[in-house]
């Protein structure tokens, strides 16, 4: 598959084996069935973006960083502010006026120390896209704005790797996982620019959290070649009801403009 | 005939409520009931559903029984079908 070659490429720059320590600290995770020290090591191994680092994204970070990722790049422009501390877990009350990214960089390396990081105190926007995903293996889109996920989109079509588009709204909750090629894009399933999206939208952090999981899972199994990714389909959740479904997409379309 | 309408997103926030049951009296299109949904409602949720020409709104997933579908007019819709309408959201 297509992530493989980008994971296989990076491999002969830096390839870095498991240690004693990685052994033990994901031990209980090398118990799972069908994932074992190989996984392990294409994680290690791996680099993802995060972008942003709010609701959605400081979990993902979170939970990769728990997982082993070998690297996090994080991209987030702005300050903390109180009306953040709902569900930006990687913050915290003292840290008010502080820049989010480097804040959420803090608490990520005092987790787990052995992740690498790169921060950027800015939003990706289609200037500084390239700079921000080229050295990524897999994205995760956890940006409030269409604007930047169509962004991201371009990136994972261009770079051919795998999108984990991560949304949210009051009590609901999606998660779609993209490889290019293989399933239909961003832009495929949203052709037309959402009009009606505005930046500021209902928010439980459990609900943005419940999606983060999701994504993480759907990402590692992925990059892994771990389990049965959901290609194809939107895992879409309604935390009032507390159901969970998956849709099945449509096929690519013909004319896309993004990945036709 | 019942025909379920689960509304989600914003348009759930904008018809204030999330399902809805509607009676016709015999099979009907999908187009139609979009046209009914979207008589019946405000503005605003005309717009979540139709373009500014009047075309179905290519962003706005609708699912039939939990399947994608987009041919509109070829989709005859029959008793306790459930209808989800999803637009896009971007929550992070």
């Amino acid at each position: 598959m297509c992530h493989l070659t980008v994971a296989t490429h990076r491999w002969r720059l830096v390839f870095k084996m498991l240690t004693e320590v990685d052994k033990l600290r994901y031990s209980w995770q090398l118990d799972v069935p069908g994932f074992g020290e190989r996984e392990q090591l294409t994680l290690k191994n791996s680099t993802a973006l995060v972008t942003r680092v709010g609701g959605i994204g400081g979990p993902v970070a979170q939970s990769l960083a728990a997982a082993g990722i070998g690297k996090l790049i994080l991209a987030h422009a702005g300050k903390l502010r109180e009306d953040d501390l709902n569900r930006q877990i990687l913050m915290s009350r003292d840290q008010i006026g502080e820049s989010r990214v480097k804040c959420a960089a803090g608490t990520l390396k005092r987790f787990n120390s052995d992740t690498q990081i790169e921060v950027f105190d800015e939003n990706v926007n289609n200037v500084n896209i390239d700079r921000i995903s080229s050295e990524a293996d897999i994205i995760f889109g956890c940006a409030p704005l269409f604007e930047e996920r169509f962004l991201l989109n371009e990136a994972a079509v261009k770079g051919n790797k795998p999108l984990i588009d991560c949304a949210m709204y009051s009590m609901e909750g999606q998660v779609i996982p993209i490889v290019p090629g293989t399933t239909p894009c961003l832009k495929c399933i949203y052709p037309d620019d959402p009009e009606h999206w505005q930046r500021k939208f209902p928010v439980f952090g459990a609900v943005s959290s419940l999606v983060a999981q999701i994504g993480v899972i759907e990402g590692i199994k992925i990059l892994c070649q771990f389990d049965d990714p959901s290609l194809g389909e939107m895992i879409r959740f309604d935390a009032s009801l507390m159901n969970v479904k998956k849709i099945r997409l449509l096929p690519r379309r013909e004319n896309c403009p993004a990945c036709n | 005939m019942t025909v379920t309408i689960h509304y989600k997103g914003q348009i759930a926030t904008e018809v204030g409520s999330s399902t809805e049951d509607l009676k016709f009296d015999e099979p009907i299109y999908l187009i139609g009931i979009l046209k009914a949904l979207s008589d019946k409602g405000t503005e605003a949720i005309n717009d979540f559903i139709f373009d500014e020409k009047g075309q179905p709104t290519r962003s706005l997933l609708v699912l039939v029984n939990d399947e994608q579908v987009i041919d509109f007019q070829k989709t005859l819709i029959s008793d306790d079908c459930v209808i989800s309408l999803l637009p896009p959201i971007a929550g992070g």
